[in-house]
């Protein structure tokens, strides 16, 4: 049980949630950093781009330098097919750099569908009442997790509705669970969160558990859209409290923060540019710290929820390449994630242009894990997942196609966050400390963990990726792995 | 003064009294500067939370090394690459230093870099 009582009154919740003086500090001139009018003529005047200008874009993106607005809106508007192809080996090309072949991998935790809000796309909205609402207990929560690091899983995003079932409080409580939570050598040792936008103080709150990346997504950046699909009067509503969310985390020392857009609310490329200001207004106000990943779901269908039928922005599997291949050449040095929304073939198809995060045996029903059901519920969840496959077989998928699966937390709990993290990464260094590291954790889990035909794969995976190493690094990497062999964990450097 | 040729104990009380007038992250910032610079070992400084060791501030460099991770404090911890460099007594002295140092702090939050 928890141990303080829930606000009986959610009106009177919502009406302190929301701090006007935390918005007002960012805007220029009473403006936020997401100008619709400047967004819509960049992307007209940058039409039909000469294929030596796109070229161009795409060296500056190959020496790692992010884009500008212009430059983003130009390779959006490309139509030639072979542009395209030079665009997604770019991508592929950059994410190698910056991050070699590997792909970090989590599992989400879905805590609550309670939710005081009425988004018209979302399953979990208010007026729903097909959804089947549940808040686990602490136990049911430790139960999930010891499922999922039974799994081998070492990094969860925790996932929250907004409502005072599941306030900050709550959120807190259920971390510190989850890291409290041991399975032989098992453990979650990074927790990211996906809640709703807080202020500060609350923040601060989330930071005290050791939190490790904050992620708000704002859904759509296009003003009027973000209008219509939620509705006025719920906490949502507001465009720039959520628009400012991870302004505030920062300002509360959560110095890893997540953005992403929902794509299927409004034009694609709209979204990409939103994607692209908000990274430069994060970049801009902290010093060069910029979002630690970025998200680009696509709408998916969810119980009662027939907005997700009618839109008119539905994206394409072409498109959702394109764009993924863009906002990787927009932002070369920020972490991308993919997730299981997608079906297997698109995962395939688009991890090689630029993703190096994706989830794996992913449930999002409300105690899904530890219920063990294994179709669908889409009572209790928010939408309809893409790939269900388990974990062992994910990793073995991409094993075969020369991905080392990374359960790297490394940098976390080494002090290598933030500002510092963002400086390697931003000289195209940070895969020198993230390829070694991936390669012990792949290990850890080939032996505790993996099928035998998944770790004959990943064996044969690791000896290909140690090989390609620096010189320098193979006697400390090789003594490391021989470690682990001999049964020591959490080895890193 | 040659590097290296400074007497450990004068190097000590110069820094006590350089940072002694600076903020705390300002403070941690010189010291890991003047410990590159007389050792050539890189220490950067992190808030302890649970597991997280989140940065503050420092001079960690852009090599994967073995790390040495010391907690300071309940809330501060150092992180430092060739800590080995120093010799034995004048690390625990430094360390010594960086504890009272922050013990002044108690549980506080120090603003990061940024």
């Amino acid at each position: 049980m928890l141990t303080r009582d829930v606000p009986l009154n959610v009106r009177e919740w919502m009406q302190g949630v929301i701090k006007e003086e935390e918005i007002n500090r960012y805007l220029v001139n009473g403006r936020d950093f997401i100008n619709d009018e400047e967004i819509e003529e960049l992307l007209r005047k940058h039409r039909n781009p000469e294929p030596q200008r796109v070229r161009d874009i795409i060296a500056k993106s190959l020496a790692l330098e992010r884009l500008e607005p212009e430059e983003t809106a130009t390779l959006l508007n490309v139509e030639d097919e072979e542009l395209w192809e030079e665009i997604f080996q770019a991508a592929g090309e950059v994410k190698r750099k910056v991050y070699g072949d590997r792909i970090v991998t989590f599992a989400p935790l879905y805590c609550s569908n309670f939710c005081v809000n009425n988004c018209l796309y979302c399953g979990f909205r208010r007026d729903n009442h097909l959804q089947k609402r549940r808040r686990l207990t602490i136990e049911e929560v430790r139960r999930e997790a010891e499922a999922l690091v039974s799994m081998g899983h070492k990094r969860l995003i925790m996932v929250y509705g907004e409502h005072p079932l599941s306030d900050v409080d709550y959120i807190a409580r259920t971390i510190q669970t989850v890291y409290e939570t041991k399975v032989g050598n098992g453990e979650i040792r990074r927790v990211n969160v996906n809640a709703a936008p807080m202020d500060i103080a609350r923040l601060r709150i989330l930071k005290e558990v050791g939190i490790g990346t904050f992620q708000v997504f704002q859904e759509t950046y296009h003003h009027e859209t973000y209008r219509k699909v939620h509705p006025e009067g719920t906490l949502k509503a507001h465009y720039r409290w959520r628009l400012y969310a991870l302004h505030r985390a920062q300002e509360a020392g959560i110095d890893d923060v997540a953005i992403g857009a929902l794509f299927g609310l409004y034009d694609w490329k709209f979204e990409v540019m939103g994607l692209l200001y908000h990274t430069i207004d994060l970049e801009r106000h902290f010093g060069g710290v910029g979002p630690h990943t970025i998200s680009f779901p696509r709408l998916e269908p969810a119980i009662n929820t027939p907005f997700v039928q009618e839109t008119r922005y539905k994206v394409s599997d072409r498109d959702f390449k394109r764009l993924v291949a863009v906002i990787r050449l927009s932002v070369p040095y920020t972490g991308m994630i993919i997730t299981a929304r997608e079906p297997a073939h698109i995962r395939r198809e688009v991890i090689p242009v630029g993703c190096t995060q994706t989830d794996a045996s992913t449930r999002i029903g409300i105690g899904a894990y530890s219920d063990r059901y294994t179709e669908q519920d889409l009572k209790r969840q928010q939408f309809q997942i893409g790939d269900p496959r388990s974990l062992d077989e994910v990793v073995r998928e991409l094993a075969e196609m020369g991905y080392i699966t990374s359960f790297c937390t490394a940098d976390y709990r080494c002090g290598r966050t933030g500002k510092y993290f963002m400086g390697i990464a931003k000289k195209g260094k940070i895969h020198h400390f993230c390829m070694p590291n991936a390669i012990l954790t792949f290990k850890e889990y080939l032996i505790d963990y993996a099928s035998p035909e998944t770790r004959s794969v990943g064996e044969r995976l690791i000896e290909q990726k140690f090989a390609e190493l620096d010189e320098a690094l193979k006697p400390l990497v090789r003594e490391y792995l021989e470690r682990i062999e001999r049964g020591e964990r959490d080895l890193r450097i | 003064m040659e590097k290296g040729t400074f007497a450990f104990e004068d190097w000590l009380k110069e820094i006590q009294e350089e940072v002694a007038k600076r903020n705390l992250s300002d403070a941690l910032r010189t010291i890991a500067e003047k410990i590159l610079e007389r050792y050539g070992a890189r220490v950067w400084f992190a808030e302890i939370l649970g597991k997280r060791w989140s940065y503050v501030t420092g001079c960690g460099g852009e090599d994967p090394l073995p790390l040495r991770q010391i907690p300071l404090t309940p809330r501060f911890g150092l992180v430092a690459e060739k800590w080995e460099c120093i010799p034995p007594s004048e690390g625990e002295a430094i360390l010594a230093f960086l504890r009272e140092l922050l013990a002044q702090t108690g549980t506080s939050s120090v603003k990061s870099e940024g």
